[in-house]
């Protein structure tokens, strides 16, 4: 990317602190967002997605602590932002749409007036405005202006996950982060949701980081992702490259547990095993319990996320047999 | 498959038929009051049947009557009309209230959530061990549930048969959940979204046993899920539901490749594909899933579907049948 980034992570850590001893919940994450991106990181639960998403606008809570990396928005260093800049940021700067988000309206109270809450909250608008604002928010997400009267147990699943969103939009955010946004929906308004989320980004211009574990919905919606496991990123690409070519044995085992809906049946295996448990985590390449390519120098020393085509990353070891990185040289993820 | 998927057939198979033949169920929850009559109708006439051996798939959305249809046939709920039949025999006559023993054995479930179906202080083995002290006498009770943990892939068995549910992962307890099912040496298993709770790299390996249980051991599995794609994946065929009603029943590649009923092809379309991306075209059919509350008369899908015609708003499609096994009930086709 030759233009600055809206976000820019680097060598982020984030740990749990247990009775047990830290969890290693990110690990040496990095990673960046350009203008109107969309980008998607993908994984299983406990990978780390999550905690990556609440690092960027810092809603972490005790005891998840963020020890070490840079997080920069536009340049500026978010974890280094005071109280009125990190309240200026959140919602004006990035937004967020949470994974339970449909029951996170307040119950007792209209969903017009919860637009119209945040908007009294981040803005000077006066009363008319923000009631002119939120007609044309629940325009679009597509909800009629009348519904702004409903109350949350009025609508369906589908209709309050859009009246989320539109909160979401409301300051027009630079960055709407959506944090399985879509994951409790039935798979129509899925759909609909998504194509909808897809059209007001094009109209509007925002980046989206979208987290899920669906990853054939990821290659769908997103440009470029990264795939998580075990709070390391072990491949980032365009979406495209990796659905087509997929080089790390966790993208390829992930890409194999989605049977089709068209085309021969196949039998499909899934990942054996589990994933590891962060406060001890294994020894090497994270992955190598359970991965059917395992070479002996990964069970001893962690791979480095390496560039082994052009924009297409992986965690692989310096010489591993991957005829990619034969042929193209390798850099590393740091540079 | 030899099976006559019809209903209209089915009424007519012998007592030697399938094992699990259900006919017209039907269920309405009455949640009004004296002066504000109204009733759910969470599950119109589901006729199918499932035979020992072969994996029957149910698909819809939330709130098409998939896990209402499990909960009556594993009698967790009264129907309010229509029969069950098990092996020819109607149980709702013969046993009415209460299932039998039998029945019980005959028929067993797993449920969606592994984290709320097993008990956090009983051991793992006490799990397994408990219906077989109930069924089969608790003869041999210990070896048998080394046995079952091994067929479920616990590796050593006796050692988590000494474990608790909070010790496993998700994708363990589902497993110990299954194991549990097997105890009894169940023929039928009624699924109910068995890996929808799971993570994704785990879920091959669940659909994975069931296939395995159902050539081995000869189990019939109702496999209920919302993802078309596992459904094709382990169902012999699958049954498409929309608001409480059956709309579409197939030989599930047939299904897939050749759908007959809108809905089913909405359905389709709405699966993930990242070949094609996002289509942002004309959209198809929009909007949601009707109240089931005292609901109008006519086609269940005809508010959103792209071909109404005046026939489908008056009176409810008959099914026809377009091949041996495929049927549908939609106007277009009859």
């Amino acid at each position: 990317m030759t233009e600055q980034p809206i976000l820019d992570i680097q060598n982020l850590y984030v740990e749990y602190l247990t009775p047990r001893g830290p969890a290693q919940a990110v690990n040496n994450v990095s990673f960046s967002i350009g203008a109107g991106e969309v980008f998607g990181l993908a994984g299983e639960s406990g990978c780390g997605k999550s905690t990556i998403a609440h690092s960027i606008l810092r809603v972490l809570r005790p005891p998840a602590v963020i020890t070490g990396g840079q997080i920069r928005f536009r340049g500026q260093e978010v974890l280094e932002m005071g109280d009125d800049a990190i309240e200026a940021f959140r919602w004006r700067g990035a937004a967020m749409v949470f994974q339970s988000a449909m029951n996170s309206l307040n119950p007792v109270i209209t969903v017009g007036e919860q637009v119209m809450d945040v908007l009294e909250t981040h803005t000077k608008m006066a009363s008319a405005e923000r009631r002119a604002r939120a007609e044309e928010l629940f325009e679009i997400v597509g909800i009629e202006n009348k519904r702004l009267t409903s109350f949350p147990h009025q609508m369906s699943g589908g209709m309050r996950q859009r009246v989320v969103i539109a909160i979401a939009l409301a300051l027009n955010p630079a960055l709407l982060i959506m944090d399985e946004p879509t994951t409790a929906l039935d798979v129509v308004v899925q759909k609909d949701i998504l194509r909808q989320i897809r059209r007001i980004k094009e109209k509007m211009g925002f980046s989206i980081l979208f987290i899920t574990h669906d990853v054939s919905l990821m290659v769908e919606i997103s440009d470029r992702m990264g795939i998580m496991y075990a709070g390391e990123i072990v491949e980032l690409a365009k979406s495209k490259e990796i659905f087509n070519n997929p080089i790390h044995p966790y993208t390829q085992g992930l890409l194999s547990s989605f049977p089709s809906v068209t085309g021969q049946k196949r039998k499909l295996s899934g990942i054996p095993g589990t994933p590891p448990d962060l406060i001890s985590p294994p020894n090497g390449c994270k992955f190598h319990p359970r991965c059917s390519k395992c070479q002996p120098i990964e069970t001893e020393c962690a791979p480095r996320l390496t560039e082994v085509l052009p924009g297409h990353w992986v965690a692989a070891h310096a010489g591993m047999p991957l005829p990619q990185i034969a042929a193209g040289g390798s850099r590393t993820a740091d540079q | 498959m030899t099976l006559q998927t019809s209903p209209t057939v089915q009424s007519t198979a012998a007592p030697a038929g399938p094992a699990l033949d259900v006919r017209k169920l039907t269920k309405r929850f009455d949640i009004g009051n004296v002066l504000k009559p109204k009733l759910v109708h969470a599950l119109t006439d589901a006729t199918f049947t499932v035979n020992r051996g072969e994996v029957v798939a149910l698909v819809g959305e939330s709130g098409s009557g998939k896990s209402t249809t499990a909960r009556l046939i594993s009698r967790l709920i009264e129907p309010t009309s229509g029969e069950i039949y098990l092996h020819g025999k109607n149980v709702l006559k013969s046993e009415p209230g209460v299932a039998s023993l039998a029945y019980r054995r005959a028929i067993q479930m797993i449920f969606q959530d592994p984290y709320g179906s097993l008990n956090p202080a009983m051991t793992i083995g006490a799990h397994i061990e408990r219906p077989i002290g109930i069924h089969r006498g608790g003869r041999n009770a210990k070896e048998a549930v080394v046995d079952l943990l091994a067929t479920v892939g616990f590796n050593p068995p006796a050692e988590f048969a000494a474990k608790y549910p909070y010790q496993l992962s998700g994708g363990q307890r589902q497993r110990v959940a299954i194991a549990r099912a097997l105890a009894v040496e169940p023929e039928i298993i009624l699924a109910d979204e068995p890996v929808s709770m799971l993570d994704v790299s785990i879920r091959m390996g669940i659909l994975n046993l069931i296939e395995q249980l159902k050539e081995e051991r000869g189990i019939g599995f109702l496999y209920i899920t919302h993802d078309l794609a596992s459904a094709r994946y382990i169902g012999d065929r699958t049954i498409v539901m929309y608001a409480g009603h059956q709309v579409e029943c197939a030989e599930s590649t047939e299904l897939m490749d050749r759908p007959a009923h809108p809905y089913t092809k909405l359905l389709l379309s709405a699966v993930p594909n990242p070949e094609a991306g996002l289509v942002t075209g004309d959209d198809e059919a929009r909007g949601e899933i009707p109240s089931l509350i005292n609901q109008a008369p006519g086609c269940p899908f005809a508010p959103r579907c792209p071909h109404v015609m005046d026939v489908c708003r008056k009176a409810m499609p008959a099914v026809t049948q377009l091949s041996q096994d495929h049927w549908v009930r939609c106007h277009l086709h009859s």
